[in-house]
């Protein structure tokens, strides 16, 4: 959880830099912190919680039908 | 920006189109194709193609404007931003799903006592960067790997001709089963169909009229070099085997022994597989955070480039519990996402967009 924390905290220093050298407009710097908290969310649920649900079993649960009808299980 | 060659473009699409292949579908190619693994991953690359020929019939109505900003023109707005999400989240579970299957390679083969966040990060890393420099990096590194991956590609038959069983041949060419001829292609088409891609930057192609030319000549190319390696190790272990291997081709370069003086050639085969897998993962993470941009009208993607590799290496941790889990998600939904993102998405677009065009022309007729 720490290394994440530094890793996110990294990765959000180098994209304000970013935006302050380019003097990109507000919009994009709230997207940017937003798909950032969104991943970090993301990643600190899936740790503190690893049965969580992931896109994965969604997808195979709403493929199941086709999916039997072609292995034919 | 520069527009990209079409030899360049070439390049990428070939290393693209067989690297995932050559490492992680061979096995289970093989598993349910038998003899027939051949002929299914011929019949696999030519229906990717047909998939990217839908995908350039629909870039080609509009050659200078970019999908993302066209699309709602099409099938409205409201159709076309939950779409192109979609197709964003294809491009980002694809990146991570190579990603996670090179981590479980490198982890189980390699690096035992590495745990494998460690290895999906430090590929994030170069791949995060690779996506910052931004499309012209992504295809100049391409084009520098290319002989180096092709070369070692290549090697590998002429290391191996003196351990096939050359009486494997004749099943080879005389055993024929359609239902395992289309489970075979079923398996392995959206790794050819891959290509689709182009969708997302076509303006950017040089001469884009010559595109389905060199998608069709990146795709020989790369059925071949997957060809040279799936044959040589069905007459070296039999397609029973090299369907329960987990890496039959890694099996098949650590049967290279020539003298006493050339073995263990696997570290050649380690380095092309990351330099392809690198180069794919970037590609498809291109797409998604170029797209993304387009979507969220940003004027530059750059910013986005390391927080949506942050979730990518995220997902392709969590996304699977053990390599089985993923095989298993392979084989029952990564295949059918696949399919709707390559071509039916693609395909909805280009109907409607011919069906406007037609009610348009009765409508309003040139005079």
């Amino acid at each position: 959880m720490v290394l994440l924390i530094l890793v996110y905290l990294l990765i959000f220093g180098y994209e304000w830099m970013f935006a302050r050298r380019k003097q990109m407009d507000r919009r994009s710097i709230t997207i940017v912190m937003i798909l950032l908290v969104c991943g970090f969310l993301y990643a600190a649920i899936q740790i503190v919680y690893p049965y969580s649900l992931t896109p994965n079993p969604l997808l195979q649960e709403a493929f199941r039908p086709l999916s039997h009808m072609i292995w034919r299980e | 920006m520069e527009r990209i060659p079409h030899s360049q473009l070439i390049m990428l699409l070939i290393i693209f189109e067989f690297t995932a292949t050559i490492s992680f579908v061979l096995g289970p190619l093989a598993a349910v194709s038998n003899y027939d693994a051949w002929i299914a991953l011929i019949a696999a690359g030519m229906i990717g193609w047909g998939f990217a020929w839908i995908s350039y019939k629909l870039a080609m109505r509009r050659p200078q404007q970019f999908f993302v900003q066209y699309g709602s023109q099409i099938i409205g707005r409201w159709l076309h931003i939950p779409l192109s999400l979609l197709l964003v989240f294809y491009f980002l579970h694809s990146a991570s799903i190579i990603l996670r299957e090179f981590g479980d390679f490198m982890v189980t083969e390699y690096y035992q006592q590495t745990p494998i966040w460690a290895v999906a990060a430090v590929i994030g890393l170069c791949v995060a960067c690779a996506v910052r420099i931004g499309f012209e990096g992504i295809f100049r590194c391409a084009q520098g790997f290319f002989f180096i991956i092709l070369g070692s590609i290549f090697i590998v038959p002429f290391f191996i001709n003196k351990e096939m069983n050359f009486a494997m041949m004749s099943a080879l060419v005389k055993h024929r089963e359609l239902p395992e001829i289309l489970r075979g292609a079923y398996l392995a088409s959206p790794m050819y169909g891959g290509i689709f891609v182009i969708l997302v930057f076509f303006p950017w192609i040089k001469n884009g009229k010559k595109t389905m030319r060199s998608l069709g000549l990146a795709t020989a190319v790369a059925i071949f070099c997957v060809l040279i390696h799936l044959v040589p190790a069905m007459m070296i272990f039999s397609p029973k085997l090299v369907g329960d291997l987990t890496y039959p081709d890694l099996e098949l370069m650590r049967y290279i022994s020539v003298g006493d003086f050339l073995e263990n050639l696997d570290p050649i085969l380690v380095a092309s597989w990351s330099s392809g897998i690198f180069l794919t993962i970037s590609l498809y993470l291109f797409c998604a955070v170029f797209s993304l941009s387009q979507l969220l009208k940003m004027p530059d993607y750059k910013p986005l480039s390391f927080s949506v590799t942050a979730i990518v290496v995220t997902l392709s941790i969590t996304m699977a519990r053990s390599s089985n889990e993923l095989t298993l998600y392979m084989k029952h939904a990564g295949m059918l996402f696949a399919y709707i993102c390559q071509f039916a998405i693609p395909l909805l677009y280009l109907t409607v967009d011919t069906i406007r065009g037609k009610f348009q022309k009765t409508k309003y007729p040139a005079k």
